[in-house]
């Protein structure tokens, strides 16, 4: 099912590891898209940057770039602000923390590790690193994504105070939404972010206020003694066990929206719930959805129908014995033909 | 400085913000105002608002003249909702019907006719409303008859559903008996159950859950 190739953890080898086997699939694979740059030029060192070497940056800088900043999140009438800091801790991880400064949710912090597989289910690889405070994340191969998106270069924009490169992603068809995104033009963050559907109407946006950019991680843990992770790794192994089998038990693969693949699969609890299921994850490689089943008596409320939720689209009915719920922030006929493409149990 | 003054510059500020032309101390301090001053924050969103519908409003003149388009693009982010018969929808679809005839086959069953809606709703759905109504009057007046103030959530109906559905929804709303469809809060319970899932999915793909405050309201056919 895969090649066990896995790191768990932010390291110079890491990343020089995954730099190097990114570069190579992504070398091998794009076509370039070179652009020039508006008359006002963000950087002269990307004058010449085509899409696909700064979206290579975004990836291979995104975990490792430490900073601090004010960001806020903007959907229908609501706006919400939160400061992040990116720091290491003793462990030589990136910690990144979430400060909450307008409403009653908590503080809340994450390590920013690296999950890579091989996986040969058809994709290259899934990269599951974190490479942005935002909820955006590349998962594949820009020959890839091309397939089921427009790339193009959109006018550079002040964000934060900082001249930014506008890159604008359009899906190709309606089973997906697009996306217009702002980076800082010399470490590839990304300062802005907007998900758009296919009129170009934002469905929901972060942008940051004000960012202060630190060391990346790398020039820091040249100094830093501990670099040891104190987490156990989680295997590739571990993590996918039975991805394909249990993609092909439950899906008619020929019903899923076109440029979909499964990219995780697992069985455990539903958040803080005592419920079990399993969860598949699949992605075109920038839109994500989860596909969740569950035995039927075991959920006492049952989604029968589409729902949304901000950005979210909801789906779900009932399959023989089993509850189906279909997640993600996709067009809502996007997520019922998830929904459809569960297979019915066989007869007895 | 007096009063006046100081508020045409607060609001000068905000303008900037909005458009991303401020840095340093100004960001601090349209940020530090915002969290501290409810009216300044509400109307950073009025503004934020009017900002984004303007700039729908000319991406959608270029874009097309269609008026299916324009009810699909009307409100792709409204709050939380839901179409109860929708799982009638997909055993019809389970049967290897392609989707835009079993959309079809339900439009001809159901017919969405008059709605009520949400105060926030309506807000929300303002300036999109003067502009189907215009269009609808011009273009297709027998088409979606009855459309009145009530209309917003009968365009996020349409727009929420899909495509196949919202534009072949014309030519069956003058020939079917009329089905009553109505906003309703929504189930607090089936909210809670949706966000469980939606932090998980977000655990899942390694992303920061910051799930919207939006209200949640289902979407019901009135039987």
């Amino acid at each position: 099912m895969l090649t066990n190739r896995c790191a768990n953890k932010t390291t110079l080898a890491d990343l020089g590891f995954l730099y190097g086997l990114l570069s190579t699939f992504l070398f091998m694979s794009f076509t370039p898209i070179s652009w020039a740059l508006p008359e006002s030029r963000p950087d002269d060192k990307t004058a010449n940057l085509s899409i696909e070497e700064l979206l290579q940056s975004f990836i291979h800088n995104g975990s490792s770039q430490l900073f601090e900043g004010t960001y806020v999140y903007l959907y229908d009438d609501q706006v919400q602000t939160i400061k992040v800091r990116r720091t290491v801790n003793n462990d030589g991880q990136v910690l990144e923390e979430f400060i909450p400064q307008d409403d009653e949710q908590d503080n809340d912090s994450r390590i920013l590790s690296n999950q890579f597989c091989l996986l040969d289910n058809g994709w290259k690889y899934q990269f599951d690193a974190i490479s942005s405070s935002f909820p955006f994340t590349v998962n594949n191969t820009f020959q890839e994504l091309q397939k089921s998106y427009d790339f193009s270069i959109s006018d550079s924009k002040t964000v934060a105070g900082i001249n930014a490169i506008g890159v604008l992603i359009e899906a190709k068809d309606p089973h997906r939404y697009g996306y217009h995104l702002w980076f800082e033009p010399e470490t590839a963050t990304l300062l802005k972010y907007k998900l758009v559907n296919k009129e170009g109407k934002a469905i929901e946006q972060y942008l940051f206020t004000d960012i202060s950019l630190h060391h990346k991680v790398g020039q820091q843990l040249s100094s830093n003694p501990h670099q040891k992770s104190a987490q156990p790794p989680v295997t590739c192994k571990q993590r996918f066990a039975g991805l394909s089998a249990a993609f092909k038990q439950f899906f008619n693969a020929e019903r899923i929206p076109e440029g979909y693949q499964a990219i995780s699969y697992r069985q455990g609890l539903i958040d803080d719930t005592k419920r079990h299921a399993r969860q598949f994850q699949l992605s075109d490689g920038l839109s994500s959805v989860s596909v969740f089943i569950e035995d039927r008596g075991e959920v006492n409320k049952k989604v029968k129908g589409v729902m949304k939720i901000g950005p979210m689209s909801v789906a779900g009915k009932t399959v023989g014995n089993n509850q189906i719920t279909v997640i993600g922030a996709i067009p809502v006929d996007s997520a019922l033909q998830f929904v459809n493409s569960i297979k019915k149990p066989a007869m007895p | 400085m007096n009063m006046s003054e100081n508020e045409q510059q607060k609001h000068e500020l905000l303008s900037a913000f909005i458009d991303g032309e401020q840095s340093g101390v100004e960001i601090a301090q349209v940020v530090d105002t915002l969290l501290n001053e409810q009216a300044y924050k509400d109307r950073y969103i009025r503004m934020q608002l009017v900002n984004d519908s303007l700039h729908d409003q000319i991406e959608q003149s270029i874009i097309t003249n269609k008026l299916h388009s324009r009810v699909s693009s009307a409100l792709e982010d409204l709050p939380a909702h839901f179409v109860e018969d929708a799982v009638l929808l997909q055993n019809v679809s389970t049967n290897n019907v392609p989707q835009s005839h079993w959309f079809k086959k339900i439009v001809a069953n159901k017919l969405i006719s008059g709605v009520s809606v949400a105060a926030s709703v309506m807000f929300v759905t303002l300036m999109t409303l003067q502009t189907f109504n215009s269009e609808t009057t011009e273009s297709s007046g027998s088409t979606i008859a009855g459309i009145n103030q009530q209309a917003p959530s009968l365009i996020q109906a349409q727009s929420e559903l899909p495509i196949a559905l919202a534009a072949s929804g014309s030519d069956a709303v003058a020939n079917t008996p009329a089905q009553q469809y109505q906003w309703i809060e929504a189930d607090p319970a089936l909210s809670s159950h949706i966000r469980k899932y939606i932090n998980q999915h977000e655990t899942n793909r390694a992303v920061y859950s910051l799930q919207p405050k939006v209200r949640t309201a289902t979407y019901q056919i009135q039987k």
